[in-house]
């Protein structure tokens, strides 16, 4: 059984970055969320990729100050499931009757496009394995969950949120070099 | 604003994040509108972006995995845990629980003994009440040619036993006049028994003066209640003298009633004449005082006090003082077995409660002899008043069960026989 824990207290938990709330909400939701996803035409492992994204977005949109929990976090929690469920029927609906067309008069990204943005992001990854630890962790903090550099600065450590901005501009530098580096070698 | 501008304050970055002011932001998108350079730039800066976010998306996806597993873990082994103490105290307390129940709620055989001589110290107790004694009918004169020995000796019973219940602070001197008794009856079975059986008594007797004297006035107390209550429980006090047992060739133990018993039946379950009539109790019985002796006796160990120490329970049994308490503790002791081996048969527990009665022959009413508890330590005794269906049957009802047994002697002698009456 998965401890009792309040739903502020779990917000307030993912604020000061206590990690070990990833896996207990995970379990705490697992049920309800694998029982809608598998009884809505999923697989488990689409009922757990929901459920991961679900955290996800809960983790991100608890990370800012404006977030304010209006309703019970589960609830929460599996509304975002749903609605992650849903696009994601609709994405696959939507491959299968379109079959990769090329045309781009609707104005929205093409598959093609898809595939390019898959590329460009499987290249920024590669880069960002090729920066130091540090790095990676404080760009994935500030981009990703967007973060502000006062947190940042308590997470990692830093003297305060300047030093943070400053290590972030040189890791984004950083960053952009070895993009370079790889594209040169792409070429090449 | 221009391209300069926009990239030393990171406003693309910030344009995507969307943390600029509303002024930056219509600032910003209208000179993007208008800057190839500043497009492409954007351009960039979203592919790195994006880039960012799928790695941190991927990367925290496995860490909930990881700590998901790990959390796992750690509610699994919190449940062994806890299955494991669940367990720990059932062993500590239910176990032991379950085992006092079940010890207390069945009874080895070897065990009656001590609970019959637990009757035989109520009976005993409530036997020295004064107020009994002082009503007892004093035994009417009679020619001494006109009675026969043994109803002689029926008065120098009730005699001594008076004697004995008006002295009963002094429980040495009742001791002295009981084997005076014995003696002076010429029976066998005070001369039978060892010497250290009379030393044993006589010890476990001083140890109990002391508290006896408390506990025989409540008894008397309880005892005058319970008479009052039971108004129909009028009974002869010279109904409990017997006789002592004394053994046939065959080795059974042989008891006989009092002739003023027979004489208060009347005919019409009653011996007729003075002979005595007999109780036959198997050898070997268990709680037969009587049996025990013989076994002990008959036994390679004649010269260990058979009284001295149960065997079986670990407890130390007490010496009859008076063949009145012998009588009653053959009696009671087969009452217990006779009990047990219906509820055996029956397959039912043993009961909590049963009372024993007795039907008498000339008033045909049924006389409560005594109240068992569950446990049998505690024997509620009210009193004795032997009736017989006719020479030879006993009946028995129990009240918990509803079921009468009659217990038959033969005439023979040799063995009781316990039949199912209804």
């Amino acid at each position: 059984m998965v401890k009792f824990f309040p739903d502020q207290k779990t917000i307030n938990r993912i604020r000061s970055n206590d990690r070990a709330v990833l896996g207990e909400l995970f379990l705490r939701h697992r049920k309800m969320v694998f029982n809608y996803v598998i009884t809505h035409g999923g697989s488990e492992t689409d009922a757990e990729d929901v459920l991961q994204e679900a955290i996800i977005v809960l983790w991100q949109k608890a990370c800012t100050q404006s977030f304010e929990l209006t309703a019970k976090l589960s609830t929460y929690v599996m509304a975002v499931a749903k609605n992650k469920w849903m696009a994601e029927m609709r994405k696959r609906k939507k491959i299968s009757d379109e079959e990769l067309p090329l045309d781009l008069s609707d104005g929205r990204l093409s598959a093609l496009d898809n595939v390019i943005e898959s590329e460009e992001s499987k290249r920024v990854q590669r880069g960002l394995q090729s920066l130091g630890e540090v790095c990676r962790e404080l760009l994935i903090l500030f981009y990703f969950e967007e973060r502000s550099f006062k947190d940042i600065a308590r997470i990692m450590g830093f003297a305060g949120p300047d030093v943070a901005k400053s290590k972030k501009y040189q890791c984004k530098k950083g960053l952009e070099l070895a993009l370079r580096k790889l594209s040169s070698k792409k070429v090449l | 604003m221009d391209c300069t501008e926009i990239n030393r304050s990171e406003m693309h970055e910030l344009f995507l994040l969307e943390r600029l002011s509303s002024d930056e932001l219509a600032a910003y998108q209208k000179h993007v509108a208008t800057c190839s350079d500043c497009q492409k730039r954007q351009s960039y800066e979203i592919n790195i972006l994006a880039g960012i976010r799928a790695a941190g998306k991927s990367a925290m996806k496995e860490e909930i995995k990881q700590l998901a597993r790990e959390e796992q873990a750690v509610v699994s082994n919190r449940r062994a845990l806890t299955l494991k103490l669940a367990a720990a105290a059932f062993i500590c307390v239910l176990a032991p629980t379950m085992l006092y129940i079940y010890k207390t709620s069945i009874k080895p055989l070897g065990k009656m003994p001590v609970l019959a001589e637990q009757f035989v110290e109520d009976d005993l107790d409530d036997s020295l009440d004064d107020s009994i004694v002082e009503d007892m009918p004093a035994p009417a004169p009679e020619p001494a040619k006109e009675k026969s020995a043994l109803g002689g000796q029926a008065s120098a019973d009730y005699l001594e036993l008076r004697d004995s219940k008006l002295h009963r602070t002094n429980p040495q001197r009742s001791l002295q006049k009981s084997k005076k008794q014995e003696a002076e009856l010429g029976l066998s079975m005070v001369e039978e028994a060892p010497l250290q059986l009379e030393e044993a008594g006589n010890e476990i007797l001083e140890a109990e003066t002391e508290g006896r004297a408390d506990r025989d006035k409540n008894m008397r107390k309880e005892t005058v209640a319970r008479k009052n209550i039971n108004g129909d429980l009028d009974l002869p006090d010279d109904a409990l003298d017997s006789k002592p047992a004394v053994e046939d060739d065959q080795g059974i133990q042989t008891l006989t009633f009092s002739d003023e018993l027979k004489k208060k039946d009347g005919p019409a379950g009653a011996p007729k004449g003075n002979q005595p009539q007999p109780v036959t109790v198997p050898p070997g019985k268990v709680g037969s005082l009587a049996s025990k002796m013989k076994s002990d006796t008959v036994s390679s160990k004649p010269q260990e006090a058979p009284y001295s120490t149960d065997s079986t329970s670990g407890r130390r049994a007490r010496r009859p003082e008076t063949q009145l308490m012998h009588w009653r503790y053959v009696l009671d002791a087969r009452v217990v077995d006779i009990i047990r081996a219906v509820s055996e048969e029956s397959g039912t527990g043993f009961p909590k409660t049963f009372d024993v009665q007795i039907l008498h022959p000339s008033e045909n009413t049924w006389q409560l002899i005594c109240s068992f508890n569950e446990t049998m330590n505690k024997i509620d005794q009210s009193t004795v008043d032997l009736a017989w269906l006719d020479e030879q049957t006993l009946k028995l009802t129990f009240k918990g069960q509803r079921i009468s047994y009659l217990i038959k002697t033969d005439l023979a002698r040799t063995k009781a026989v316990l039949e199912k009456a209804q």
